[in-house]
């Protein structure tokens, strides 16, 4: 038997889906054995308290504000990315990338130094809007990490669109700004979409970078990945188990939702 | 009268109309520009010692340590801990990036050309890993290895998961830096046609020659884009590893293996996490002039996957 | 030879069903049918892309269908070609012998051979993206014949290609397999391209054959109304058969035959005669008048209106206009009659 594995090559279809299922195996009971630990009637005690839902709903909506921002700038900027040649483009474009792929410890750092400066002083001083350790923060570092994102992922989705449909609706006399939100937006629609829950799901998912920014008051900056890690230093393990659950559903929600709407969401 | 014709009209005011959308769109993507820029830049005077900062430290710090903190940049070149650390943060990511290219590109493979039942399930399972947050994954491997089904396992194999360099780092940093990798090298191999293994097993290859010979030097671009994707990421990874490892620094000798010793790794963090712990400590310069070495680096694996034009995808 | 015997297969949404077919050493058979018809399936199976539900392939009386496809000793021609963009001309045709580990000297040797024969010589060097479709397709031939395989199966190999070198190459492929002497399996959707090349022709409509035989035999004696349509017999209709008669669209047409009942009857445009003096009352021979003429590269087509509507091919010139009266003779010898489905 073995014999005819190594001289009928099957051996590699072997190993290959082998190697498949091991993995697989090892991120199910990664993310089983949560439920495991806790067990059913825990979860459901934790899942029952206010404290949970109050952080989840701030979860939610910080997410939601902040994907709003990002999408208002990534939209347009993965646009220009997609379609525009500069010169340089490359050293642009890893300028722009340059908050997703820095450790986004780092960029809590960056963010703490630099709320002191310029624009941010000013918006202190004149609106009386502290940016720091409040929600604000929290929405600066969702903000930062997603926008970067956000314009990655629709330069990818608008990539997908071939350039023909623009020239034609050009030469049939529509304007720039009448082809891009009537011929492109639509096409791009189900690419954006899913693209939009991807962003989502990412800032709902920040934590790093609001370690050093931000920091932590109970019920003002607690959102849930920073939760974890508040319950965790003050060793309430059902509390920190019975968040993962929750963060681990809002992903496992979000990428069937994005499955659902049929888009794909490129991340390069 | 109405005797221009419109078209003249429409030509002429399409052009205009060419600038304003362009700088229009440009505007969003020079912001986004600016606003990463200024905010890696602006904070190069970070490293430099305020007055402020020598005051409070005559307050919290003793002798030669406070000589070394008022130096440029904390000193940090002075610092065996840095050296040790930056040993790591260069040594982990690559045998984690190995042992992910390893597993990674042969499980895309299998999941990109083979009929595996529940595809849709498998695809959902990986791209939500890469929209847990680290804290989560942290969390799940410390309970999967120090309270859960691996307990036992590890009790009788009689080393340390969690808290460990050689197989916690590595499997801290594997996680996420794994599910980014695969997503790339599928997207890959989806972007070969699978007719040309067709072709060559008909004309005698075996699978595994017709997938060295035709299938992996044609995706090979995308699959180097994901090794470089795993890679910076497996780089960046600070959420999971402070998790699942914590810091190194204060742990007695005894904890580490001759090894780990011998390559210069012990009591060394990575250096995500030494930023962390530098800044909180309060060695603000140290901390952030370790933070420019992770943007040069991270920055210079963005512009090689830009170079490559890889792709990748959320599934 | 290869035999397929009562082959099932289902691929979610589409079916193969009970295809049973022999192809005889060194013949050159030709799939043909409309698209979605299963040609490309069919060959498919053979390949080994896929696991039958019921069946039997067998290739010299070896039944091939638990070998894997590198086992199988065929020779595979999709239709994209499926050039090995990664490796050169010359690579690519010694693919095939250095997957069967043959000697330095023998892949050399047969390289050679082949590129002289196939006069691709000035292209060793390319790689396959900058050659046009007609060297693509020399290079993809080369390198499934290279392995001097007993089977070849070529996938719709023409229909890349432009008109005058489709002419070209199809002789190619004839005079190729003359030579090697391998079964050749060729899939088409044109008849045209099946007629230039086929000994023997088999039509396949939704996932079943519908008639084996040889090109002649086929155009003489369609299977069914679909066969009829398919090889473009044109001036089809539905009519009633006595045994002597056939009686439809307003005309009788004599011919001995041996159906009875409801029967398609058609007859091939180059078949029709029009006659300029007048045969009315003739055996087979109608009055009517020409309603279009559209001139053709070799031939003139006349569009005429004998109470039905019919179709003619002449060559030469003949001195009508539109709307003349002429007489149409249906010769009983070229009449096709088959029953209705």
């Amino acid at each position: 038997m073995q014999n005819a594995l190594w001289q009928r090559g099957t051996w590699w279809p072997a190993l290959a889906i082998f190697l498949a299922l091991a993995t697989i195996t090892f991120y199910l009971i990664l993310i089983a054995s949560n439920w495991i630990y806790l067990g059913l009637g825990d979860t459901f005690y934790f899942f029952t308290q206010p404290r949970m839902w109050q952080r989840f709903w701030l979860t939610v909506w910080t997410s939601t504000v902040s994907t709003c921002f990002s999408l208002i700038i990534g939209i347009p900027a993965g646009y220009a990315l997609s379609r525009f040649s500069f010169s340089c483009r490359n050293v642009f474009a890893s300028v722009i990338d340059l908050p997703i792929v820095v450790s986004p410890a780092v960029i809590g750092a960056f963010l703490f130094g630099i709320t002191t400066r310029f624009p941010f002083d000013l918006i202190s001083e004149h609106y009386n809007i502290y940016i720091g350790r409040n929600v604000y923060g929290v929405l600066l570092v969702q903000f930062t990490v997603t926008c970067a994102f956000c314009a990655r992922l629709m330069k990818a989705a608008f990539d997908s669109i071939p350039p023909k449909f623009e020239s034609v609706s050009r030469s049939l006399g529509a304007s720039n700004f009448r082809t891009f939100f009537k011929v492109v937006l639509p096409m791009a629609k189900n690419g954006i979409m899913a693209s939009m829950i991807v962003v989502w799901a990412r800032a709902a998912a920040e934590w790093e970078g609001l370690m050093l920014f931000v920091g932590a008051s109970e019920g003002k900056t607690d959102i849930m990945p920073f939760a974890i890690y508040l319950d965790w230093n003050g060793g309430m393990m059902g509390w920190v188990v019975s968040m993962t659950i929750v963060c681990i559903l809002m992903a496992v929600t979000a990428m069937t939702a994005m499955r659902l709407i049929g888009g794909k969401s490129h991340v390069w | 009268m109405s005797g221009n014709p419109p078209t003249m009209a429409g030509t002429r005011s399409a052009t205009g109309d060419r600038t304003i959308f362009k700088s229009f769109f440009y505007s969003f993507t020079g912001f986004m520009f600016l606003f990463s820029a200024y905010l890696f830049l602006s904070n190069l005077d970070q490293l430099v010692v305020t007055e402020a900062a020598i005051k409070t430290r005559e307050i919290t710090s003793w002798g030669e340590d406070r000589e070394v903190m008022n130096m440029f940049a904390g000193g940090f070149w002075r610092d065996a801990y840095f050296w040790k650390s930056l040993n790591l943060t260069l040594m982990v990511p690559v045998i984690t990036t190995l042992i992910a290219s390893l597993v990674g590109i042969p499980t895309a493979y299998a999941l990109s050309r083979y009929r595996i039942p529940g595809k849709a399930a498998i695809e959902v399972l990986f791209s939500s890993v890469m929209v847990i947050p680290a804290s989560s994954v942290g969390l799940c491997l410390i309970v999967m290895f120090n309270y859960g089904p691996f307990w036992n396992l590890q009790q009788q194999l009689g080393f340390r998961f969690a808290h460990s360099i050689f197989p916690g780092m590595i499997l801290a940093s594997f996680v996420l830096s794994f599910a980014l990798g695969l997503s790339a090298w599928k997207a890959a191999f989806d972007g070969v046609n699978p007719r040309f293994e067709h072709v060559a097993r008909s004309l005698g290859s075996s699978r595994w020659r017709a997938f060295r010979t035709v299938t992996l030097p044609i995706s090979k671009s995308g699959l180097v884009a994901g090794v470089i994707l795993a890679w910076t990421r497996a780089m960046a990874e600070f959420g999971a590893v402070l998790f699942f490892c914590g810091t190194f620094r204060e742990l007695p000798p005894a904890r580490f293996s001759d090894l780990e010793k011998v390559l210069h790794i012990d009591q060394a963090d990575f250096l995500s996490v030494a930023i962390w712990a530098q800044i909180e400590y309060g060695n603000v310069e140290y901390g952030f002039a370790l933070a420019f070495i992770l943007v040069i680096i991270g920055g210079l694996s963005v512009y090689a996957m830009h170079r490559i034009g890889a792709k990748g995808y959320i599934w | 030879m290869i035999e397929i015997q009562a082959l099932n297969g289902n691929l979610g949404g589409f079916r193969l069903q009970d295809i049973d077919l022999t192809v005889n050493d060194g013949e050159y058979m030709v799939l043909l049918g409309p698209t979605g018809a299963g040609k490309t399936v069919l060959i498919e199976y053979i390949v080994g892309m896929y696991k039958q539900d019921r069946g039997a392939i067998l290739i010299d009386g070896q039944d091939v269908t638990p070998l894997y496809t590198e086992e199988r000793n065929i020779a595979y021609v999709p239709q994209d070609y499926a050039l090995f963009p990664n490796l050169n001309v010359e690579k690519n045709i010694a693919y095939g012998l250095e997957a069967r580990r043959l000697p330095k000297e023998e892949i050399s040797r047969i390289t050679e051979e082949t590129i002289a024969n196939l006069g691709i010589g000035y292209i060793r060097h390319r790689m396959p993206l900058n050659l046009s479709g007609g060297e693509k397709q020399r290079v993809a031939l080369g390198r499934a014949l290279a392995t001097g395989p007993k089977v070849v199966l070529l996938d719709e190999p023409l229909s890349a290609l432009d008109e005058n070198l489709r002419a070209i190459m199809s002789h190619e492929l004839r005079a190729l397999q003359r030579k090697t002497h391998a079964t050749f399996i060729h899939v088409c959707h044109n008849f045209e391209e099946a007629a230039a090349v086929a000994d023997r022709i088999a039509i396949m409509n939704e996932g079943r054959l519908v008639q084996i035989d040889t090109l002649e035999a086929v155009k003489a004696n369609p299977q069914n109304e679909f066969v009829a349509r398919f090889l473009k017999t044109q001036n089809v209709f539905e009519a009633v058969s006595d045994g002597k008669t056939i009686k439809g669209n307003g005309i009788v047409l004599n011919k001995k035959n041996p159906l009875t009942g409801t029967v398609i009857a058609g007859i091939r445009p180059e078949h029709v005669r029009l006659q300029s003096e007048n045969r009315i009352g003739e055996t087979n021979t109608f009055a009517g008048h020409i309603v279009d003429i559209v001139p053709k590269p070799h031939f003139i087509e006349y569009r005429l209106d004998v109470g039905m509507e019919l179709t003619a091919f002449l060559i030469g010139d003949v001195p009508y206009g539109p709307g003349d009266a002429v007489c149409v003779e249906l010769p009983a010898e070229h009449l096709i009659l088959t029953g209705k489905n």
